[in-house]
């Protein structure tokens, strides 16, 4: 697994809490910044011209997380969640494609650390609650623990533990769902190039054929890079997806 | 003589050496369900698309989230497997 690689700028210890502005706080602010240029420029440039290619780009973009995501799971609320979806998608999309920046020791994805997934994870779990709660009222949590669908001998016996590890479960799989993808592939790439500094001397010692050999790892390093690229864009949009989902299960019936 | 069988062998090979062993079991048998899943949700897809190939972009979508989640079931177990590999 190898030593961490976090590199502490200021050390900041607020109660006991450890706050320090690490190259991870670094990663979380360009990503933030980023986003925040992508969105509110493609919106100037498109106030200054009409029209133009990044505008263009921006607006494909946001589009498919409209299309995909916030009206196919939160059906005419979609309108109003929307701004917050696509917020998500695009902080996360960042996130996860600064760690694919070859700058060595310092730039890390900002998602492939469980602090930054775990938070992002309990935002939308609370932002659930507040919600549903802001719907329904506080029998949303009697529907939902003793949910009228069960037959009554299940209801009030099992069915509560089994809804309560349910509601639990969601912000545990999207945090460690989203540092996991990110991870990974970082790892596997890891793996693959200390494979090759430790094999490749030994390769060349071997008789004709291995000799030829030895690119063979680094072709893998180049697909798992190209990889990468494709589960920070899946996992980005996963991520908003159960998002939405989720937000749409609060609002539902009776609104 | 405990009748621990855990504790029997970790007198004969060390804490770590069982957890690496235990690593190893993790993500094997975590890809295992993984790689079934996958399957199932690609080749249903592909057939779906092949009886009615209008429902493409649906079923592209749908196929790509079917995947998204069912991956993160085998990293389930590789999360564990990273815990365990930084035992001693």
């Amino acid at each position: 697994m190898g030593e961490s690689h976090v590199i502490v700028h200021m050390p900041i210890q607020w109660f006991g809490i450890n706050l320090s502005i690490t190259n991870f706080v670094v990663m979380l602010w360009v990503a933030a910044v980023l986003t925040f240029l992508f969105l509110a420029g493609a919106a100037w440039s498109l106030r200054l011209t009409g029209e133009g290619r990044f505008p263009n780009l921006v607006e494909a973009l946001l589009d498919f997380v409209r299309e995909n995501v916030s009206e196919a799971f939160m059906g005419h609320h979609g309108a109003k969640w929307f701004p917050f979806v696509a917020c998500v998608f695009f902080f996360i999309l960042f996130g996860n494609l600064l760690g694919l920046v070859p700058v060595p020791g310092y730039f890390h994805a900002a998602t492939s650390n469980l602090n930054v997934t775990a938070t992002m994870a309990v935002l939308v779990f609370l932002i659930v609650q507040v919600v549903a709660i802001k719907v329904h009222g506080l029998k949303y949590y009697w529907g939902l623990l003793f949910p009228k669908s069960a037959p009554a001998w299940l209801r009030f016996t099992l069915m509560p533990f089994i809804e309560v590890i349910g509601i639990f479960a969601r912000p545990f799989s999207l945090a460690i769902r989203l540092f996991a993808n990110m991870t990974a592939g970082h790892q596997i790439i890891l793996v693959l190039l200390t494979g090759e500094l430790v094999g490749v001397t030994w390769m060349m010692h071997q008789g004709i054929v291995w000799k030829f050999l030895w690119p063979a790892p680094l072709v893998g390093v180049i697909a798992m890079d190209g990889f990468e690229i494709f589960v920070a864009f899946i996992q980005a949009f996963i991520f908003a997806l159960l998002t939405a989902l989720y937000l749409g299960e609060a609002l539902e019936e009776s609104h | 003589m405990d009748t621990n069988t855990v504790t029997q062998a970790a007198q004969i090979v060390s804490t770590a050496a069982l957890a690496k062993l235990g690593a190893g079991l993790a993500v094997g048998l975590g890809t295992l369900g993984s790689g079934v899943g996958i399957g199932v949700i690609f080749g249903k897809s592909i057939e779906s698309a092949a009886r009615q190939p209008e429902a493409l972009p649906l079923v592209q979508r749908l196929m790509f989230t079917g995947f998204a989640l069912v991956e993160a079931q085998a990293l389930y177990a590789l999360l564990i497997t990273f815990i365990l590999l930084a035992a001693k």
